[in-house]
């Protein structure tokens, strides 16, 4: 890790946020280290592929291929993206792979 | 009459849920988003933001007053103090005219800005320079109230040769200004939440719609005294949901709540139901006061209605 952590959770109770470690796992994708980025955060390669499927559906809707707008699945995505991240943190708690 | 606090929260909930989800569309929460960071942020209302940059001011005035004497630093500090006091008054006649624009996309489910900002200008300018002649006023009783104490608690310190004796003044001070910054607190929130939607209903100047207002604030003093614990509990559970969503992801969530207008756009649903609350409390007092039963047309240029609109059948709680 690069200088100072700023997740107050951390300082707080000593634990990793939920969201902490997502930065260094986007670094790790965008250099192709896909393993070493599933082990840090496994979320951040959803979250990729997540952007990319958003990008073809609003390119799909743009040039008339879908009838539905895409946004209108945006807060369903939120939501679930929140409830997954906070799972995921509760699974990563209880077996002790939160990063460091 | 059976006043009730909740009910009135899930209609205002329910609106929002209506507007803002039922579809979602992108560009109605950008729009709204900017509504709402007219009507709230740029006013310094209950977004943290503007209670910030005032004290923020308060504590830089003090340090400037101190280097005033400066050749260079003197003239410089008064330039941009007198900028600054420029901007801080732009920031709050926006902030007056943006209430209105807010409004009127809550009461009529739909984003809007610029038929709002003209058709509710009068309406807008008049809450302006109430509000400016209100923190005039406050700045005045506080002013003389912190000087009166700390003037006191030096007579009494140099007269008893104590410094113990300065501190019953300072105490009594200090508690003057709390009850004061309650009372203001209050007549500010009666004004957000139910001289502003009368205002807007009935196409009234501020004083007019006080002049309304005061005969039911008199005779439910309780009441409403209720109903600002009740927003105090409602702000105190929403701060505690936005320090927690921060503490939860790195304090990236603090970043996007605390920007100006993306914090507008990512708390929406928060803003417009408290924007509904204020209305659809005062609604239950009857159809004279039901904001939502009774509301003007939507805005398109025109001017806003200049008399109560007749009261219409079965308008009530």
């Amino acid at each position: 890790m690069i200088g100072a952590s700023l997740c107050a959770l951390r300082h707080v109770a000593g634990l990793a946020c939920p969201t902490c470690g997502l930065t260094r796992a986007f670094a790790l994708l965008a250099r192709g280290a896909w393993r070493e980025a599933l082990v840090l955060h496994p979320w951040a390669a959803a979250l990729v592929l997540q952007g990319v499927a958003a990008l073809l559906l609003c390119c799909l809707w743009c040039a008339g291929r879908l009838r539905s707008r895409p946004d209108r699945w945006l807060p369903h995505a939120v939501g679930l993206n929140l409830v997954g991240l906070v799972l995921l943190w509760l699974v990563r708690l209880a077996t002790g792979t939160l990063p460091g | 009459m059976n006043v009730t606090y909740f009910p009135p929260l899930q209609r205002a909930w329910e609106r929002a849920r209506r507007t803002l989800l039922s579809p979602f569309r992108l560009e109605t929460w950008l729009v709204l988003g900017f509504a709402a960071f007219l009507s709230e942020w740029l006013s310094g209302g209950w977004g943290q933001s503007g209670l910030h940059r005032r004290a923020e001011w308060h504590g830089r005035a003090a340090e400037a007053l101190a280097i005033f004497a400066h050749p260079v630093w003197g003239p410089l500090l008064i330039v941009v103090a007198a900028v600054a006091i420029v901007v801080a008054l732009v920031f709050q006649w926006l902030g007056a005219r943006g209430k209105f624009v807010f409004l009127d996309d809550v009461v009529h489910e739909r984003p809007a800005i610029v038929a709002p900002w003209t058709a509710y200008r009068r309406q807008g300018n008049s809450l302006f320079l109430f509000k400016l002649a209100y923190w005039v006023v406050a700045a005045i009783v506080f002013g003389g109230v912190l000087l009166s104490a700390a003037g006191a608690a030096v007579l009494a310190w140099v007269g008893f040769h104590a410094p113990v004796a300065a501190a019953p003044p300072l105490a009594m001070g200090v508690s003057l200004l709390a009850v004061l910054g309650l009372i203001f607190a209050f007549v500010l929130l009666m004004l957000e939440d139910f001289v502003v939607p009368l205002m807007y209903r009935d196409g009234l100047l501020t004083l007019d719609a006080w002049r309304r207002f005061l005969p039911l604030l008199r005779q439910r003093l309780g009441t409403f005294v209720l109903y600002a614990l009740f927003v105090l509990m409602l702000r105190v559970i929403v701060g505690a949901f936005v320090v927690a969503v921060g503490v939860g992801t790195c304090c990236v969530g603090f970043l996007l709540f605390l920007a100006p207008y993306i914090g507008q756009v990512v708390l929406l649903p928060v803003y417009f139901t408290f924007r509904a609350l204020g209305p659809e409390f005062l609604g239950q007092f009857g159809p004279e006061f039901a904001l939502f039963a009774a509301a003007p047309p939507p805005a398109a240029g025109g001017a806003p209605p200049t008399s109560p609109p007749p009261p219409q059948p079965g308008a009530s709680a």
